[in-house]
């Protein structure tokens, strides 16, 4: 987003915002076994006085300065490194510690009984650091760096119950699914230095008057490329579903309200780079992760799975608005969403947490059981469906009504959306809290201190989800005209966007309704409403979304299984071809050590015994000659006399 | 003080080898003794150190007059870093090697001599010096795989013997010519001449120099002794062959081949780059199916020098720095995982990946150690491997002719994650193997050898500059002297 200003205020009170966090995580790791129960508060603690700092740096925010702080890092002042507070860094900054504070409380109810109590505070705290470092970031370089942090915080808690291999596998599976989109935002870093050498964010509009278009494009769709992976969008989405692995607090705060909106956020901020190409791409991939997780959303069985399509498909979304050139509103849906889905989320976990099931077969009727839980699942499904005049309803309306003038078929692609997003989440909520109390509701025989049913969460567990129920509710009017938008006047947007348009409200609440009556009737009642000829056809294609769409079975086959092969043909290829020619040639230094020394043993020594033998022959006759008797040595000297005389006197 | 530093070990030995044998007690003092005045004296040498300054702490006398041969030694930024990571790896792995229970006499006295040669070898500005060196480093690692390594360790230390001295020949070769051309073994000397040697000798020159650094760093194909070699040596001798030996190949690039052959290792800049690569992807697959935890982490090495080359092959201010700065944090970073591999084996007996899961449970702080290292490994942001990393490939992405090498070299990165994950998971995750139930967690003498690495892990990722600052103006000067730019 370009900002009008650029005043520039140095503030060094900006880098408590993530080394409170680090702080406790760094106290956490050493000594959090001996806090036990008090980890959790150190790590609110420290999370709530990063929100404290946010929150008093708003007035000049507000007032359009730019609060900033810079130290170097290698090799001259291209590569300083950077934090920096405008109104998009400083709504980011609200949205974490805000949910994430409410996040940290509801978790000490859900993880009361962990053995590993300190050590998820510990990972906690170290995911707030380093959130709130990408948030923070002025350059691409550091934001990367609180990128992958914040990868690794996210494989850390989804593996955090790591004794279930499942739950190992997925982390896994998080971290190197994302790292494949990483290396997309990493080259895209490369292709920025080596052309401009220029990494910060307050430079990109400059950037973009300078370098050609094609450049521009080759840049943003490969940070873009960053943010499919991060954000989870089609086709780098599948870690997303299974890293419901991790505890539910981790899965609203990391899987829904902050980690998955970063790529969001990355967009956001590197949209003046964005060329018109690469805006296109951006809303294809918006478009078809929105509309393709929300028919998986519908079919899924898992409450847990089913949100996490749900998210999916609510960033497929942000994307879209990306993708039409409207950041601020997508700002705006990631921040109301924020609410909303951690909210489904953390009602989600208490009822995991009370009756120990996650499936939809084994849940019904928790309503009477759980009267608190069911109301602020309910309020966040009506904002989530956008229902007026609830949160959602302001952000996602302003996306319709700016795809209604911008591209009007993209504009019924999100109707359809709209539809899709009521009737997956009133299904669930249908089937959880209504109907008849399924049996499973009682847990598990052998959970003795379980016996009684299910009942209704911890004050601790209630309390942040009546917060988040307060956002979910009324974080919208921010954005709303009764209020004047401060929310686009944070982002530096003077012309305020349209008012409510009577149309668009029946329009997107009728859709919603229909999605709502269509959850009822199919996804409770279990009516076929299609007619007969279809229904083979509707069966394949529940077949094929049931199955996401085969997706991972894919990959499976045509990317993991071939890197594994190409890895153990190398492994081979290095022991039996390299290696074997090495020892090889071991081998055959010694063959021809071998050959030489024979050589040596039967030929030189040969020839040198053989002059030996000859000289020892020779010494033989000669001594042979020498027998001591007087009258032999004169014969043989009158004989040589007479024998060389006869020679001289012949020359 | 040059010859100070050298002396520690060496005396330390001469005292070792006076000492009855059944002192094993003493005589690991006076090992942890040496090996820590060394390491005194070189933070001592960081402090006094300039960085602005060129050589430094030369000390230079004639040794063999009649050959030209000195006794030269020299301090600046290209072997600072390596001498630190030298005398802290000697000293760190000296204290892991009290795990050592046979022999200790032998043991710690060629452990001394081996420090000896490693320190000389970096320390040396003479050519003839540097090759005695050179070779002294290769007789006490060959005794310390053959008489205390495991397995088959009289096969391994013989392919490492055989396999270094064959590329040493090929230096010896290109040293002697280099002579009959210059009459001088002094460096500085032959930098200077470096131009104006024909290029078709700097060409052979370079051939001979490379063999010789290419089977240490190791270069694919000249890699295979390493991983026997390491599966063999005890735990300090792997960690001195990673932490240390393989830098004395990459140390050669910068010392002597690129200054001397300066025409030639322009010439050479896309097959190093492609060689880069080929160890970066290479290395990282052949890692990924590994189930031996040694073997694997060997493998890392070998993908991991692979951005030495790399950044070698730029030859920007960059691309330098960071092959420099991925030498010392590979030092610190293998040197850590070596350390770890030993600390289970010595209790497990067996480095079989399959064989563990679940330690996370039993073992929480040695899991923490070892998530730790792993993750400098696969380049976290924060720790060193990524600055090192980071700038090579910045560095050789400025070079269009090896903008493609940098591109595929990224899915080393991808990889590198996908085996060190591997590893993580295959010893710490899953249910626990009931096996190692009453398995023991790391002790406080094996955590104090890897705390200072861990520290030095951090600081070089957060400040890197603490490093860069020491290397940069030499290298620069490099770059300028080798480019002519």
């Amino acid at each position: 987003m370009e900002h009008a200003t650029t005043r520039l205020i140095v503030a060094p009170l900006l880098a408590w915002i993530p080394l409170l966090p680090l702080t406790a995580f760094t106290v956490l790791i050493l000594v959090g076994r001996r806090l036990r129960q008090y980890s959790a508060w150190l790590a609110i603690a420290a999370l709530a006085g990063a929100g404290g700092v946010t929150l008093g740096i708003a007035e000049p925010v507000w007032h359009g300065y730019r609060l900033g702080l810079s130290w170097p890092w290698v090799l001259g002042s291209r590569w300083a490194l950077g934090l920096v507070v405008d109104g998009l860094s400083w709504l980011m900054l609200l949205v974490v510690t805000g949910v994430g504070t409410m996040i940290a409380v509801y978790s000490i109810g859900y993880m009361h009984d962990d053995p590993r109590f300190s050590r998820f505070f510990a990972y906690f705290s170290l995911f707030c650091a380093s959130m709130l470092t990408l948030v923070l970031a002025d350059s691409l370089v550091l934001l990367y760096a609180g990128w992958e942090l914040v990868g690794l915080c996210s494989y850390l808690l989804i593996s955090f119950w790591f004794e279930k291999p499942a739950a190992a596998e997925a982390g896994r599976k998080a971290f190197l699914t994302t790292r494949v989109g990483d290396t997309g935002l990493f080259l895209g870093i490369l292709v920025l230095a080596w052309t401009t050498g220029e990494m910060h964010f307050a430079r990109f509009p400059a950037l973009a008057r300078q370098l050609p278009p094609e450049l521009l494009t080759t840049i943003s769709v490969l940070i873009f490329f960053g943010a499919v992976g991060k954000s989870a969008q089609f086709p780098l989405h599948v870690w997303l579903p299974d890293a419901m692995e991790g505890p539910t607090p981790v899965s609203a705060l990391i899987h829904a309200a902050t980690m998955v909106a970063a790529g969001v956020y990355l967009v956001a901020r590197s949209l003046p780079l964005f060329t018109p190409t690469s805006l296109n791409i951006v809303l294809a991939v918006g478009l078809i992760t929105h509309v393709f997780a929300g028919t998986v959303a519908l079919t899924m069985t898992d409450i847990k799975r089913v949100l996490a399509y749900s998210t999916l498909s609510q960033l497929g979304l942000m994307m879209t608005a990306l993708g039409l050139g409207a950041a601020t509103l997508a700002m705006f849906h990631l921040t109301t969403h924020a609410f909303f889905k951690a909210l489904l989320f953390l009602a989600a976990g208490s009822v995991i947490h009370a009756t120990h099931q996650q499936e939809l077969e084994s849940l019904g009727g928790l309503r009477r059981l759980m009267p608190w839980t069911a109301a602020v699942f309910l309020l966040a499904a009506l904002s989530m469906s956008g229902f007026f005049p609830l949160s959602g309803f302001w952000s996602k309306d302003a996306i319709l009504l700016h795809a209604q003038h911008e591209r009007p078929w993209v504009f019924a692609l999100l109707i359809l959306g709209a539809g899709m997003t009521a009737g997956y989440v009133f299904r669930l909520y249908l089937r959880c809290f209504h109907g008849a109390e399924a049996h499973a509701n009682h847990p598990k025989k052998g959970h003795v201190q379980h016996e009684h049913p299910a009942h209704e969460s911890p004050g601790i567990m209630v309390l942040p989800m009546t917060v988040l129920a307060i956002g979910a509710a009324f974080a919208g009017f921010a954005g709303s005209p009764w209020l004047g938008h401060p929310f686009f006047h944070l982002l530096g947007v003077s012309d305020a966007h349209e008012g409510i348009d009577p149309a668009m409200l029946i329009g997107s609440t009728v859709a919603a309704g229909m999605g709502i009556w269509l959850a009822w009737v199919v996804g409770v009642k279990r009516h076929n409403l299609l007619p007969e000829a279809l229904r083979p056809l509707g069966t394949r294609l529940y077949t094929l979304a049931v199955n996401k769409y085969y997706v991972d079975e894919t990959y499976q086959r045509f990317i993991i299984q071939p890197f594994l092969g190409i890895g153990r043909g190398l492994s081979q290829f290095d022991r039996q071809v390299i290696d074997a020619a090495v020892d090889g040639t071991g081998r055959a230094g010694g063959a021809i050590a071998r050959l030489k020394a024979w050589i040596d043993r039967t030929i030189v020594d040969g020839a040198v015994n053989a002059i030996a033998f000859i000289v020892r022959g020779c010494g033989g006759l000669f001594r042979g000659l020498q027998t001591g008797i007087i009258q032999q040595y004169l014969l043989v000297v009158i004989v040589a006399v007479v024998a060389l005389s006869i020679a001289l006197r012949r020359g | 003080m040059l010859s100070v530093l050298l002396a520690c070990p060496l005396v330390g030995m001469l005292i070792i080898l006076a000492l009855p044998k059944t002192w094993v007690w003493t005589i690991r003092m006076v090992a942890l003794l040496a090996t820590g005045f060394a390491l005194l004296i070189t933070v001592e040498l960081l402090n006094a150190f300039n960085p602005q300054a060129g050589i430094q702490f030369q000390q230079h006398a004639s040794w063999i007059p009649q050959l030209n041969v000195f006794y030269h030694l020299g301090l600046d930024g290209l072997n600072l870093p390596m001498i630190f990571l030298t005398a802290l790896l000697g000293f760190l792995a000296c204290l892991a090697s009290f795990s050592i229970h046979e022999r200790h006499k032998e043991y710690f006295a060629l452990y001394l001599l081996l420090e000896v040669g490693m320190l000389g070898t970096f320390l040396a500005l003479d050519l003839f010096l540097f090759y005695i060196f050179w070779e002294v480093v290769l007789v006490p690692m060959y005794f310390l795989i053959g008489i205390w390594g495991g397995g088959r360790r009289e096969y391994s230390a013989f392919k490492f013997f055989v396999y270094t001295l064959a590329g040493s020949l090929a230096m010896l070769l290109a040293i002697l010519a280099l002579y009959l051309h210059t009459h001088t073994f002094d460096l500085l000397t032959l930098a200077q001449a470096g131009h104006s040697l024909p290029l078709g000798l700097q060409r052979w020159l370079f051939v001979g120099f490379f063999l010789g650094f290419a089977v240490k760093v190791p270069i694919v194909p000249f890699h295979t002794w390493l991983p026997d070699a390491h599966v063999d040596a005890p735990t300090p001798g792997s960690v001195l062959l990673a932490g240390v030996l393989l830098k004395m190949g990459g140390y050669g690039f910068f010392r002597i081949a690129y200054p001397v052959c300066p025409d030639a290792a322009m010439a050479a800049s896309w097959i190093m780059g492609l060689l880069g690569v080929i160890n970066i992807v290479y290395g990282a697959f052949v890692a990924l199916a590994q189930t031996d935890f040694k073997r694997l982490v060997a493998y890392s090495s070998v993908s991991h020098m692979g951005f030495v080359l790399l950044g070698l092959a730029s030859l920007t201010v960059e691309g330098m720095n960071g092959a420099m700065l991925q030498m010392f944090s590979h030092g610190l970073l293998t040197g850590g995982m070596f350390l770890l591999v030993g600390v289970l084996y010595d209790r497990a007996h067996t480095r079989d990946l399959g064989a563990f899961g679940g330690l996370g449970v039993t073992l929480p702080k040695y899991a923490g150690l070892l998530i730790f290292f792993s993750l400098g490994s696969l380049g976290l942001p924060g720790l060193s491997g990524f600055v090192a990393e980071f700038l090579s490939l910045v560095g050789a992405f400025r070079v269009p002719q090896l903008q493609l090498f940098t591109m595929v070299s990224l899915i080393g990165i991808v990889l590198a994650a996908a085996y060190m994950l591997k590893v993580i998971q295959q010893v710490l995750l899953g249910p626990l193997n009931e096996k190692w139930k009453s398995l023991s967690d790391i002790n406080a003498r094996e955590i104090l050898t890897l705390v200072p690495l861990l520290v030095l892990v951090i600081a070089v990722g957060v400040y890197p500059l603490f490093v860069l600052q020491i290397q940069d103006a030499p290298l620069r000067a490099l770059i300028a002297h080798v480019t002519g730019r």
